[in-house]
């Protein structure tokens, strides 16, 4: 090739010229489209965070040549011209881009040669002062759980597009695993809990990993659904017997309800797990969650079953706070914060913002297991009010799980509204006045990713930075004897109605 | 003139074998058939093959998933077999010839394919251990080349030590290195070069497989030195079905064995020919032509031998039942069934498939050995077999319970990613519920599959224009079955119930719900809902009218019969019951005696009794 320029210089020169003429074709004259050009996915009117990884995208218009420029008011501007319509930002650029133009417009004007050139209207986005956590953890799931098979807990570099994998089910005998969760957005503090084939409880603590037996004879099951104390030594949990039922609703194809459902709360220093007669009575507390002062534990609770079908489907469930003292080991009585008597519909996945004046929650018809309802909506509950609303940002389909990020300007949830089947996490953004903003998926490198990807995005949490766990390390761990939770000696097993359920059964 | 004559024996052997085997393959394996049950994955796309990267031994399944494709056009399928098993003879040629140059090599190099022929006797055996073979004796040849022009034989060894592993997998490189050993040329090398050329090649292959295992690949511990199977762990697909046996391991291990006995049969002649016996001075004496036959005859033989041996009709019939159901062949299903001595649950699910489209199931239920009520009810067999859920799913779309056949093409999806099948499964139950932009999202993958091309183009613009489903009579005829219950009943007859709830004109259903009564023997809710009977039949079928006679037998009611029964019955019914009064103690012999009633409702009474419970499971388990 270097013998060859240096032989026939001029014709070199020539065919290099040609060939970067044909890569950058200029754009003479063109008419106006007076409308936006159609992009998949649709990154329209979104506040986008300064740290996000390109949000490459697919122009979903006839043409043999497409020119977009990206652009802000600083500088650096990006210019794509090719023949295909999927676009691929340049990494590097685009965050020059972002990093220079924090809290001003991103403009995308879009140019589409058919037989001569179409400008659309400018795609207007913002780039906000506030980042967002650096990863996002989620679970890559199949579809209505007939089978668990193969699934995945990953992280996934929310600047970039690099991936990888936390935990995969399929070193360790397909077994089925469960709800992961993070304090305070802590990359070192995890609990995962594996389910079915050596089943046990994971709890990550900084450099120290730990499996557990979580069953102890004075509760009715395994933990379940968990939310970490800010102080990182408790984790609340709910413990669950489960039903599972497969549906003829269209939108709606798989039910978990509970037939008896407690909360405890373990200690990771002391390895005791405790609970009070205040959050395992006869009626169903689940899903808890802390608040940011650690002090307030959030949950639902519907009520008891009457051993029918329909007491235990058909269940409502309000949402309730206690107050819980760590150090005298004290509960106070129950509040309702809001009662499913008043929503008419029932309250799920309360999560309450770092700041702590807001709570993102979820409603559904009945039930708690709101991922599979199509008609699950996302609300917020303002504390200084009391006054709670349902977001504008939600879909016909699902909109479910959600988690907040650290600075509280930006929360993830899933979203099933691609395509009413699988689930995908989406971002937006929170403003200072209470307000949700048109939300995004999350940008792949593949801009048609999403069209043809069948798995689920399950329980998206972000995450400050990566986990520092691999398969490997907890594949070690899976065939160990797990360590035995004690449960609290304290705890007056007598007076408990629920958490001593399966003790009390002959 | 001798070799002439032992040249054109040999191709001519080469030759007819060639013949032989297309046509065997064509005729009696019918590479089709290993399309249908294995449905290996391909998407065309950057996505799918970044999958595969990442794993030793991916790179050959990508390449086998991409050629059994083909497999789905009935004259693909056989050229694409034959170029592989060509391929693998030549490759085989190349390596032995090196060590004998005489003209056994011809026959040798056979062995790997005659092994291949009778391994694909099993509908599910693997194409890609065929691609990793392939690629071992491909590596082994290149590293023969490489030992002639006297490179450098450890970097040779390295470099294709390592090639062989990631494209091939742990249970390839094995299989290479103890090869080149083998192959390592000893009488040209002291011995001490030799020992440190097979030392070096061990520790370069423990530390391969060490290193990919420990930070390289995503490989699981058991796939860390010895696997034969791909560590692309989701496309377990047809491994699932798969045991290997020794043909398996010996088909793997072809390499050094065809060396073996080259190596084996060149130490005999020369010891022969040292000792000057008279066997060996009468063996040299021989003349050429004859001595080519003997290996002719040889392979002859072990060919037939494995490969008859191998065959096996009743799993061919059980591949051939499911494949003629799903191109709705509904009288060679039956044929095929009623013509196997051997029962088989896959195949009694395919017969009553068969029966119910054919518009016979209420006449022929019984003429095939049914799996007692389970024969109705296949989602209470098992849930691990991906075969199975493929059934399920067919068993409920043909009642028109779309929500289990979709609940089931899921759960085969979860066993089975990104199959053909039970994605286009996916695509009619979601344009049946109106999930046009879930059933697009299976349509996207389709589009990127090359067999399902007519597939797409006719279902894709469903999902735009709803009126072109309005006009699909088999879409709108499923939806108008969908029951409007809340919740699947675990209860099959509470399931059929509510489909007749749903559509009064599910004929299936009806038929479905007093055929489970007569699995269970509930005769009384049997009679209840004969009433209903007359709008689907003008005349009642044979085997209910028995029912209904075996009924008033049991129950001794002697009144004229409510609904009429044919003289037909009455007799059929009076002979069975005459000819089971001397043997009634004695089932053994009632069940001969009574052999020519098999096809009755009475004769499945009488000796499959007592039915199986299929009420409520319990629907706790720990989530």
């Amino acid at each position: 090739m270097a013998r060859a320029i240096k032989k026939y210089p001029a014709l070199s020169g020539l065919v290099l010229l040609l060939a970067f003429t044909g890569c950058t074709e200029k754009i003479g004259d063109y008419i106006n489209e007076n409308r936006q050009a159609s992009v998949f996915p649709d990154y329209t009117g979104i506040v986008i965070p300064p740290n996000i990884a390109p949000l490459n995208f697919f122009i979903r218009e006839e043409g043999t040549r497409y020119h977009v420029e990206i652009a802000a008011e600083e500088e650096n501007k990006i210019i794509i011209n090719q023949t295909s319509p999927a676009i691929r930002i340049p990494i590097k650029k685009w965050h020059e881009l972002l990093n220079t133009n924090k809290g001003k417009e991103l403009k995308l004007d879009i140019f589409v040669k058919n037989e001569g050139w179409k400008k659309y209207t400018s795609i207007v986005d913002t780039i906000a002062e506030e980042e967002i956590e650096s990863h996002l953890v989620y679970r890559i799931i199949n579809t209505q759980y007939m089978y668990s098979r193969k699934m995945e807990l990953c992280q996934r570099s929310l600047e970039n597009f690099d991936e990888s994998l936390i935990y995969e089910n399929a070193s360790t005998k397909y077994g089925c695993f469960n709800c992961h969760t993070f304090p305070q957005n802590d990359p070192q503090k995890m609990s995962l809990h594996l389910r079915q084939v050596n089943p046990g409880t994971l709890i990550l603590n900084g450099d120290k990993l730990v499996k557990l037996k979580t069953n102890t004879p004075f509760t009715m099951s395994a933990f379940g659904y968990p939310s970490w104390n800010p102080n990182g030594e408790l984790i609340a949990y709910s413990v669950n017997i489960f039903n599972e039922y497969f549906l003829n609703d269209r939108n709606n194809y798989h039910e978990v309800t509970d037939q008896a459902s407690d909360l405890v709360i373990y200690n990771v220093k002391t390895n005791t797990v405790t609970t009070s007669p205040k959050v395992s009575t006869r009626s169903r507390e689940n899903f808890p969650t802390w608040s940011p002062d650690g002090e307030w534990l959030y949950f639902i609770s519907a009520p008891e079953t009457q051993g029918d079908f329909q007491s235990r489907f058909y269940a409502k469930y309000s949402l309730l706070k206690v107050l819980y003292d760590a150090v005298s080991n004290t509960w106070s009585d129950v509040d309702t914060v809001l009662s499913a008597y008043h929503t008419g519909k029932s309250i799920t996945f309360p999560r309450i913002s770092p700041d702590g004046r807001y709570m993102l929650f979820c409603m559904i018809d009945h039930g708690y297991f709101s991922i599979n309802h199509a008609g699950s909506d996302l609300y917020l509950m303002d504390f200084a009010t009391g006054e709670y609303r349902k977001l504008d940002i939600n879909s016909p389909a699902n909109d479910s799980y959600h988690g907040w990020s650290m600075n509280g300007r930006w929360f993830v949830f899933s979203s099933k509204r691609l395509n009413n089947l699988f689930s995908q996490p989406y971002f937006s953004y929170f403003d200072k006045d209470g307000r949700a903003h048109k939300p995004f998926i999350l940008p792949q490198k593949d801009p048609l990713f999403y069209t043809s990807y069948l798995y689920n995005f399950n329980i998206p949490e972000l995450v400050n930075g990566k986990v520092d766990l691999d398969p490997g390390t907890i594949r070690k761990l899976f065939a160990k004897a797990p360590v035995q939770v004690q449960f609290d000696p304290d705890v007056d097993v007598d007076a408990l109605s629920g958490a001593t359920w399966t003790e009390r059964q002959p | 003139m001798k070799q002439h004559k032992s040249a054109i024996i040999r191709w001519s052997f080469l030759a007819a074998f060639i013949c032989l085997a297309f046509l065997y393959i064509k005729t009696v394996i019918r590479p089709e058939l290993h399309y249908h049950l294995q449905q290996p994955p391909f998407l065309l796309n950057g996505d799918f093959f970044s999958i595969f990267l990442p794993f030793p031994g991916g790179i050959a399944k990508y390449l086998a998933n991409f050629l059994a494709q083909f497999f789905f056009y009935p004259w693909a399928g056989p050229f694409i077999i034959m170029a592989t098993g060509m391929l693998l003879m030549l490759a085989a040629y190349s390596i032995i010839k090196i060590i004998d140059e005489s003209a056994t090599a011809c026959f040798l190099m056979s062995i790997p394919f005659i092994l291949y022929i009778a391994l694909l006797n099993n509908y599910y055996f693997p194409f890609v251990a065929a691609m990793r073979i392939l690629i071992v004796l491909m590596a082994l040849w290149l590293l023969i080349l490489l030992f002639r022009k006297s490179i450098n034989r450890f970097m040779a060894f390295a470099f294709l030590a390592l090639l062989t592993y990631y494209l091939a997998g742990s249970g390839s490189l094995f299989v290479f290195s103890l090869t080149a050993i083998i192959l390592f040329p000893w009488e040209k090398q002291c011995l001490k070069t030799g020992l440190f050329f097979a030392l070096f090649a061990i520790l370069c292959t423990l530390l391969i497989d060490f290193m990919a295992y420990k930070y390289v690949f995503h490989v699981y511990p058991e796939n860390a030195w010895l696997s034969f199977f791909p560590e692309v762990d989701i496309y377990l697909d047809a491994f699932v079905n798969y045991k290997p046996g020794l043909l398996f391991y010996l088909f793997c291990f072809a390499a050094p064995l065809i060396i073996l006995i080259s190596l084996l049969k060149q130490r005999i002649l020369h010891s022969a020919s040292q000792k000057e016996s008279a066997f060996a001075v009468k063996m040299m004496n021989i003349k050429t032509p004859l001595i080519s036959i003997i290996p002719v005859i040889i392979i002859s033989g072990i060919s037939y031998f494995i490969i008859s041996g191998t065959f096996n009709k009743h799993q061919r019939n059980i591949a051939l039942t499911d494949y003629y159901c799903y191109y709705g062949r509904w009288k060679d299903v039956i044929d095929i069934a009623l013509s196997d001595p051997q029962y088989d649950v896959f195949i009694n699910y395919h017969y009553n498939r068969a029966i119910d489209n054919y518009g016979k199931f209420a006449e022929l239920f019984y003429s095939y050995p049914q799996y007692r009520v389970f024969a109705l009810y296949p989602d209470r067999v098992t849930k691990g077999n991906p075969g199975l859920a493929n059934i399920i799913s067919d068993h409920y779309f043909d009642l028109g319970y779309i929500s289990v056949s979709q609940q089931w093409a899921h759960g085969a999806l979860a066993l089975m990613p990104y199959n053909p099948r039970v994605m286009k499964r996916l695509v009619m139950t979601h344009l049946i519920y109106g999930n046009y932009n879930a059933a697009r999202a299976f349509l996207n993958v389709l589009s990127d599959n090359f067999v399902s091309h007519d597939f797409v183009n006719r279902y894709m613009p469903y999902t735009t224009d709803t009126s072109l489903v309005k006009a699909d009579r088999l879409l709108m005829e499923k939806r108008k079955c969908m029951p409007q219950n809340p919740v699947i009943s675990d209860d099959l007859t509470e399931r059929l119930q509510q489909l007749l709830i749903q559509n009064k004109k599910n004929k299936r259903a009806y038929e479905h719900l007093q055929m489970c009564y007569l699995m269970l023997q509930n005769l009384d809710y049997f009679v209840i809902n004969l009433a209903d009977s007359e709008q689907y039949y003008d005349r009642m079928p044979e085997l209910f009218e028995q029912a209904y006679l075996t009924h008033l037998f049991v129950e001794k009611i002697q009144d004229q019969p409510v609904f009429p029964v044919s003289n037909k019955s009455r007799e059929t019914f009076t002979d069975f019951i005459e000819t089971l009064k001397p043997y009634k103690d004695d089932k053994d012999m009632a069940m001969k005696k009574l052999s020519r009633f098999s096809g009755t409702y009475m004769f499945y009474a009488f000796f499959y009794g007592p039915p199986d419970h299929v009420g409520e499971k319990s629907t706790t388990k720990d989530y």
